[in-house]
């Protein structure tokens, strides 16, 4: 038990170095970058990860082509390392910085856990991307025209297209050249399940949810009105459950960076760094 | 030298006059005329604030989302106000030289002052995160340029790291604001192309650089070309892309405006 209780100790401080996660993060920063490079010269292989979860992608497509796509294999594992080092990280952080608050001011102990918070917030933002991407529900292809109906597949939910209208740029716009195409595209979608009708409105970046389930235009016609045939929307159905972990992540990311920025302007112009009170005490 | 899709002589040519105004700027700070030199500076700023509201007005709703060019002298001369109001009036004013060379820079070699007319760029949240990112950019280009200054005349340049630390602030917003309109458009938070990820790189060089800074033992000339390092990759990844004539093969414009 001594020897486990000592295996446990040596490895939890290995992995709350920060020499371990700053190696970690610039490794992160050299594979992303070169993948950036390779994406650039493959657009459409890594296109195709927006319509499947990462396993089927890996199946169908990483593992096949893994001379361009091995970069995203290395990142996904050294995120998972990286993920581990911060929470270990911050854990330690926060157990002395709770140490240190006895007798300080509360407001001011609570700004020194900023970088933790902040922590707690990727931590979240990293769990919410793995979970939409691994476990998330994701249906392309439903094709609707105004009248159209569909179910949503494994619920009771069904949908119809009360409305859509496809509005075109006149010739008196005030953007030349632009007469004829597209400026919006917008529907009713009526939702019907158990509970009866519910009627939302859709459009380009403004997707409609309802008890779990997400729906975005992915697509439409006809996208000049020079043709005169009836419109249809190309409709993307999904199931996100990692979309709350993000927000959540968003939120507490975003209050830990505004607590730092508040802890970094209190400490006057002119003072050192020590001001600011979350050094590390490490040596490279 | 402007292909515009709308008129936009007057945001355009209000530039130009900013950009007079922060070269009569620069011509008095090298002739040790500080107070000449604050003035047109703050007009040019003021000059600059109209052409660039008056840029968005006209192509509103729609994001004018490679407008950096033109953006970062605004971004820049604003720094360099807040350091002037602060009684940083050296640090403030030894920014005007870059100030005139990205006004410069937008003047003769910009792609064009006119918008990707796609309707994904028609949201509140392309405006804000493009307004971040170019915010961001300005404060990490200032960061460094302050830092490498006090290297070489050799000084504390505490001002410098404030500077990137809220730099880092913006970027991170600019992700956020970024995610969610990637979920609103594309019904995903990741956009699975080199934009993306070149992004996502460069952000993950500022949080090492963040956590070098707090660490004990690292001197201020090793930051400072560590701060020089990620402005070169600012450069290369999302300020070349949007230059005319200098950019890279491959790099540029149609491709980035095929991505929104």
């Amino acid at each position: 038990m001594p020897g486990f209780t000592d295996f446990f100790r040596k490895s939890w401080n290995f992995l709350g170095s920060t020499g371990l996660s700053l190696w970690l993060n610039y490794a992160l920063f050299a594979d992303i970058l070169i993948g950036s490079i390779i994406m650039r010269h493959h657009p459409t292989l890594f296109y195709t990860l927006k319509d499947m979860t990462l396993q089927q992608w890996m199946t169908l497509y990483g593992a096949s082509a893994f001379h361009v796509t091995w970069w995203l294999f290395g990142a996904l594992i050294l995120l998972a390392l990286f993920a581990l080092t911060t929470a270990v990280c911050s854990v330690d952080k926060l157990i002395a910085t709770i140490g240190t608050l006895c007798g300080s001011e509360l407001w001011r102990g609570l700004l020194k856990l900023s970088p933790s918070i902040i922590h707690l917030g990727f931590l979240l933002l990293l769990l919410g991307q793995l979970t939409s991407h691994t476990l998330g529900i994701n249906m392309h292809g439903n094709i609707l025209a105004a009248g159209g109906t569909i179910g949503v597949p494994g619920s009771e939910i069904r949908i119809t297209l009360k409305e859509l209208k496809v509005d075109f740029f006149g010739k008196d716009t005030r953007f030349p050249g632009m007469s004829g195409s597209v400026r919006d595209c917008t529907g009713v979608l009526s939702i019907i399940d158990a509970q009866g009708h519910h009627d939302r409105v859709i459009s380009i970046n403004r997707p409609v949810w309802y008890k779990g389930w997400s729906f975005f235009i992915e697509d439409f016609y006809p996208k000049s009105n020079k043709v005169k045939r009836p419109p249809f929307i190309n409709m993307v159905i999904r199931r996100d459950i990692g979309v709350r972990f993000m927000v959540a992540g968003a939120i507490v990311f975003g209050m830990g960076l505004v607590m730092y920025l508040f802890l970094v302007t209190q400490s006057r112009i002119g003072r050192g760094r020590a001001a600011v009170g979350v050094s590390i005490n490490s040596r490279f | 030298m402007y292909e515009t899709l709308i008129s936009l002589s007057f945001p355009i040519n209000s530039f130009y006059i900013a950009t007079l105004f922060y070269v009569a700027s620069l011509a008095f700070f090298f002739s040790s005329r500080e107070g000449l030199a604050k003035s047109f500076l703050v007009l040019g700023f003021i000059v600059h604030i109209i052409s660039e509201t008056g840029g968005r007005y006209l192509i509103w709703p729609y994001c004018n989302m490679f407008a950096e060019p033109f953006f970062m002298p605004l971004c820049l001369a604003g720094i360099s106000f807040i350091l002037i109001i602060f009684k940083r009036d050296k640090h403030g004013l030894s920014m005007v030289p870059i100030i005139v060379l990205f006004s410069c820079l937008a003047i003769f070699f910009s792609e064009g002052y006119y918008p990707p007319f796609t309707l994904m760029s028609k949201s509140m949240y392309a405006h804000l995160f493009h307004l971040f990112v170019f915010i961001a950019h300005g404060l990490l280009v200032a960061g460094a340029y302050l830092a490498i200054r006090s290297v070489f005349v050799k000084e504390r340049y505490d001002i410098s790291y404030r500077v990137v630390i809220w730099g880092f602030a913006f970027l991170c917003l600019a992700g956020l604001f970024g995610m969610v309109w990637s979920y609103m458009g594309r019904s995903d938070v990741v956009s699975w192309n080199h934009y993306y990820f070149h992004s996502i790189a460069i952000w993950f060089y500022y949080v090492g650089f963040l956590h070098l800074h707090l660490t004990r033992g690292w001197d201020q000339k090793r930051k400072a070309w560590i701060l020089l390092g990620g402005v070169l990759l600012i450069f290369y990844f999302d300020y070349l892309p949007q230059i005319g004539g200098i950019h890279l093969p491959g790099v540029l414009d149609a491709r980035l405006y095929r991505l929104f």
